[in-house]
């Protein structure tokens, strides 16, 4: 068999079964010191050598996966290219939450850890402003803290953040439900307390892709290409390590949020103090994308409607949900041509 | 077409066949559940379940006074006060930035005022003793940091420790600003 080539198919399945035979590989490669923790959470800095602009970034991820897919590997890390670029970084990792941390609200994180952390990477930056980046429901919680905060904001990203729950893009009549008070699960997020990573993976898996194995096939496809395996196995890790969730957190968002849509009805209230979206003077940049099955540009969109900024803008990227999580070294062009004007 | 590319289309078939079964798979599943009849079924399950957890855990807090061992809830309650204790540091933390920030307000006011910075080599202490009240005639800033953190440490230093206790910023600024207007 001429056109056979045993080595590589040796190579492809040997990179195949290595996922379970070889350690994990390392993630997060670009060099960071902490400035700042608090229970489980650190505030990390990613000092730039190159700084070509003043207004540091501060970058809020999602409280359900960990925060290292931002800096995933050399050459597919979103700090890494912020870095890159001039640009100094702050990073709030919520850390992993546990059974004692059931009673954190949203109000929590948004005072007593995002804003002190903004506070804390401006005292420590010196800086006079500060952009604020949200991913996911990281974005989330930037657009409300953004809307009650008394911090020099200049620019806010949000990346792929659910906002806007008036039209519920999946489930829609289990989300009827919850409004009409057919579906309770008060209770049973009270008797849990705090919800342990494993069930949020099966939850968020649950309205996502309830079958998944194609990744396994696409393993296969290329298990020849080492590259491409380390790059499968760091994102897989992170796929599949979703962190717990304290029940009185969740209990706030599906109800002020998922039922109620407060933020963008303007009525949320934030430890006594009204979270109103009009409140947000910053320049604004909101980033959907295309192919995102779990955060459909739906749930974003009409956000920028609501806003008093003068300055903002809706981009529509090709990709999924973590696409703009996982970028190269050189800025992805949506950021590109519009943060570091900006941030002058 | 060569075997070797016959070869790797089977895996590029492979990832692509099973890619469409699986977003089919999850459609049909998601059309099966997306039902308010059971979107009601799993509302009735969820409060069976909640009922079942609360009497496993009363059970068990129950239990553990017999056993004489501490419950998750025992457990938590402890890791609770070492969060509540790094609050409180967390708010002395911010208390002692505002001043620092003060002190910087004031070092500049100096500077503008032309005041001379002749204790830049010499220590000042934190807290001075009555006996220190006598001014050294060449300190102007010494006598002016030993006044603020008088007005300051006034309260007692262990008030500090009272999160409701708003020391600092407004009676520091005050204070820089009469300093200051005296010395204008």
């Amino acid at each position: 068999m001429p056109d056979f080539d045993p080595e590589k198919e040796a190579k492809r399945w040997k990179g195949f079964f290595s996922i379970w035979t070889t350690p994990e590989p390392e993630v997060g490669p670009t060099p960071r010191i902490a400035v700042w923790k608090k229970n489980k959470a650190t505030l990390w800095h990613y000092r730039t050598s190159k700084k070509k602009y003043s207004v540091p970034l501060f970058l809020i991820y999602s409280l359900v996966n960990k925060a290292f897919v931002l800096d995933m590997a050399p050459g597919a890390s979103m700090i890494e290219a912020f870095v890159e670029n001039g640009f100094d970084v702050y990073l709030l990792d919520f850390g992993v939450p546990g059974y004692e941390d059931k009673d954190i609200t949203i109000d929590d994180y948004l005072v007593d850890y995002i804003q002190r952390a903004v506070r804390m990477a401006l005292h420590h930056s010196k800086a006079k402003e500060i952009t604020v980046i949200g991913y996911c429901l990281g974005g989330t919680l930037a657009a409300i803290y953004a809307a009650i905060s008394s911090e020099p904001i200049r620019n806010l990203i949000l990346c792929v953040a659910p906002l806007n729950f008036s039209d519920p893009p999946i489930f829609d009549k289990w989300i009827e439900a919850i409004k009409n008070g057919d579906l309770k699960i008060d209770r049973l997020l009270d008797a849990y307390g705090f919800i342990p990573g494993k069930f949020m993976k099966y939850s968020m898996r649950a309205v996502s892709a309830p079958i998944y194995f194609s990744h396994y096939l696409s393993l296969l496809n290329k298990g020849y290409d080492k590259d491409y395996v380390d790059k499968w196995r760091r994102f897989n890790n992170w796929t599949e390590g979703h962190i717990g969730f304290s029940g009185a957190a969740v209990k706030q968002l599906l109800n002020d949020m998922g039922k109620e849509n407060k933020f963008m009805n303007r009525s949320l209230v934030i430890r006594g103090k009204k979270a109103d979206p009009v409140n947000i003077k910053a320049n604004l940049l909101i980033v959907a994308a295309s192919e995102d099955r779990l955060v459909p540009e739906n749930l974003s969109k009409d956000f920028i409607n609501v806003v008093s900024s003068k300055d903002k803008t809706y981009s529509l990227v090709a990709g999924g949900h973590t696409t703009l999580a996982v970028k190269g070294k050189v800025l992805p062009a949506f950021l590109a041509d519009w943060l570091p004007k900006r941030s002058e | 077409m060569s075997k070797e590319h016959k070869i790797s289309d089977i895996y590029e078939f492979l990832r692509n066949a099973g890619f469409k079964l699986e977003t089919q798979l999850n459609e049909q599943i998601r059309n099966h559940l997306n039902r308010r009849d059971v979107a009601g079924i799993a509302g009735i399950l969820a409060n069976h379940h909640a009922n079942l957890i609360e009497r496993l855990h009363q059970y068990q807090e129950i239990t553990s006074i017999q056993l004489n061992i501490p419950t998750k809830k025992d457990v938590a309650n402890i890791g609770k006060l070492t969060i509540q204790t790094e609050e409180k540091v967390d708010k002395l933390r911010d208390e002692i930035m505002q001043l620092a920030a003060s002190i910087e307000e004031l070092k500049a006011l100096l500077a503008k005022n032309g005041i001379s910075d002749s204790t830049q080599q010499q220590s000042v202490p934190l807290l001075m003793s009555d006996e220190e009240t006598t001014y050294s005639s060449k300190s102007n800033k010494k006598r002016i940091i030993y006044e603020l953190t008088k007005s300051i440490m006034d309260p007692s230093f262990a008030s500090l420790l009272d999160p409701s206790f708003a020391l600092g910023k407004n009676e520091l600024h005050q204070a820089v600003r009469k300093l200051g207007d005296r010395h204008a």
